[in-house]
């Protein structure tokens, strides 16, 4: 018997292998979505992030004493913390974050392990610095009242988290930030 | 004798089979690639425009943090004014929208500002302390035009230097210039309020430079004393695309009478940066006593002295087609004092005493008249003149 065309399983084999393709195709969108979804979520860490800092800023805290999870500060004029254990952004009508789009999806905390580390002058290094000066030391040397401030912004009850980082010392506060507002 | 069948091609049942098949192949599949190809669409349109607002607010928080104020008090100010939009085409959140009929009504409510057709056009006026800048770099957008970021030293020896820093909506100041009209980007606001895509933000810088030593200070000039168009009420302007009127871009009635020479021509440089899209710019003062972020009264400018601990900025944009829109705000620190000058005279260290300069006079204010009006809103009718339109 000569065969000049196909068979319908072979046709049907066709098909299966471009079905195959197709949802490898399909397969890749998410993917696509979901980096750029990671960007958003970078680009509102980024807003907000810098928000914060500026608010430790203007309020002129000590770090390692007004940043600490339960001090006054924290308590009185910052967010309270939520059931995920970190703090919503304030949105409520006249709140600072209440024009900021989609700003239910975000929570923010600082990194209290790195804020209980005193970032200290040490003579001690590797190689040792020259006589008379010191090296930074995280969590060691003499305490000079900076700190490694942390603050973490993630999508609320997810592991898609930033971390940004500044230094900051003791501003020398005249507000009555150990006070209730 | 037996019959051989010869095949061709397909029987019709085959095809049927197939095109039946491949039919519900395609049902199934049609409608996840409109699905796919939309929210792919949806969520890159989304980035855009967070991109562009980062963009824009990074670009504001550079400038709006190095502001400071002399011990005059020049200059801080935030201007708050709205405009009603007539753009059929922009994107709207579901909710009431306010009646452009009504030239005099209220602000919408909170939750849907920025949404509605009420564009917010405001204005932020700092003196920004030289960052280090290059003033005859070339290449740069306009000669004279300053490095971003402002990476270059500034190596003139004779005095330091300023920048009068203002960054304003076009919607609120919608003159032309030669410069923007080259560019296509001379709409008035009519024009504006018709297609808010036109909205732009600006940034100007004019240069603070030679001050102590001309146009009358005769070197006698405390070294930020600065000459009084930058106090509140003076406007920063355009004035072309010409150096030589760059040059002149003070408001010093004094200077632009004197005219200028070879020698003064270039004591004062204004670098525009701008035709960056946005619908609204908004501004808002941290106030200590409330501990809240305040929007000045529609209408409105306050001149600050002391400058207030922090701003709060406010963008909407769209994007191209205005069919997405997104609102983003940043807080963002002001370095400042508290109002208590600590010179030669009242230093204690010179055994003089403190003395607070900054203070708010009782009773209504004229910007027109009273000196010093700081801390407190102002009616923009009122100084109505100053106003550059």
């Amino acid at each position: 018997m000569r065969r000049t065309g196909l068979t319908l399983f072979e046709v049907l084999i066709a098909m299966f292998l471009f079905l195959i393709g197709v949802v490898g195709v399909l397969s890749a969108m998410p993917v696509g979505v979901r980096s750029a979804q990671t960007v958003i979520l970078q680009d509102a860490a980024i807003h907000l992030t810098r928000s914060k800092f500026s608010e430790f800023r203007r309020d002129r805290v000590n770090p390692g004493v007004d940043l600490v999870e339960g001090s006054p500060y924290m308590t009185n004029w910052q967010e309270p913390t939520n059931a995920n254990g970190w703090h919503d952004f304030a949105a409520g009508p006249g709140q600072t974050y209440q024009y900021f789009d989609s700003i239910e999806q975000y929570e923010w905390k600082v990194d209290q392990a790195e804020l209980a580390k005193p970032v200290g002058l040490s003579g001690a290094g590797t190689p040792a610095p020259p006589s008379g000066f010191s090296f930074p030391a995280h969590g060691g040397g003499t305490d000079v009242g900076v700190r490694k401030v942390v603050v973490v912004v993630r999508r609320k009850s997810t592991s898609q988290e930033y971390r940004f980082v500044q230094y900051m010392t003791d501003y020398g506060r005249v507000a009555p930030l150990d006070k209730a507002p | 004798m037996k019959s051989v069948r010869l095949k061709a091609g397909f029987t019709l049942m085959e095809i049927m089979v197939v095109v039946a098949v491949a039919l519900t192949m395609m049902t199934m599949i049609v409608p996840i690639f409109s699905v796919t190809t939309r929210t792919v669409g949806t969520v890159e349109r989304r980035l855009i425009i967070y991109q562009r607002a980062r963009n824009i607010i990074d670009q504001i928080e550079n400038d709006v943090w190095m502001a400071g104020v002399n011990e005059r008090g020049d200059t801080f100010n935030i201007k708050s004014v709205t405009y009603l939009d007539v753009d059929q085409n922009r994107a709207v959140s579901p909710g009431p929208d306010v009646d452009p009929s009504l030239p005099n009504n209220p602000l919408p409510p909170d939750p849907v500002a920025y949404r509605m057709s009420r564009r917010y056009a405001s204005a932020i006026n700092v003196m920004k302390h030289q960052g280090g800048g290059f003033r005859w770099a070339n290449g740069l957008v306009m000669p004279g035009s300053q490095a971003f970021p402002n990476s270059y030293p500034e190596f003139f020896i004779n005095t330091p230097e300023a920048w009068k820093v203002s960054i304003r909506s076009t919607l609120l100041y919608h003159q032309f210039t030669n410069y923007w009209q080259d560019l296509g980007y001379n709409f008035s606001r009519t024009q504006q309020l018709e297609d808010i895509s036109r909205i732009r933000l600006e940034m100007t810088n004019n240069a603070v430079y030679m001050r102590s030593t001309y146009g009358g200070g005769g070197g006698n000039m405390h070294y930020d004393q600065l000459f009084h168009d930058t106090e509140p009420g003076y406007e920063i302007k355009h004035t072309g695309d010409r150096w030589e009127y760059w040059a002149r871009c003070s408001e010093d009635p004094n200077r632009l009478a004197s005219g200028l020479t070879s020698a003064n021509q270039y004591y004062e440089v204004q670098r525009v940066s701008g035709a960056i899209s946005l619908l609204d710019f908004d501004v808002a003062y941290w106030d200590d006593a409330s501990r809240q972020f305040k929007r000045p009264p529609d209408g409105t400018m306050v001149n600050f002295a002391p400058a207030p601990k922090a701003v709060r900025i406010t963008v909407t944009v769209a994007d191209q087609d205005k069919r997405m829109l997104l609102t983003l705000a940043r807080v963002i620190g002001i370095a400042n004092g508290t109002g208590i000058c600590d010179d030669e005279n009242s230093s204690p260290a010179f055994g003089g005493t403190p003395q607070l300069k900054f203070q708010s006079l009782p009773g209504p204010v004229r910007m027109d008249t009273d000196p010093y009006p700081y801390n407190r809103a102002k009616d923009l009718r009122v100084v109505e003149r100053l106003i550059y339109n």
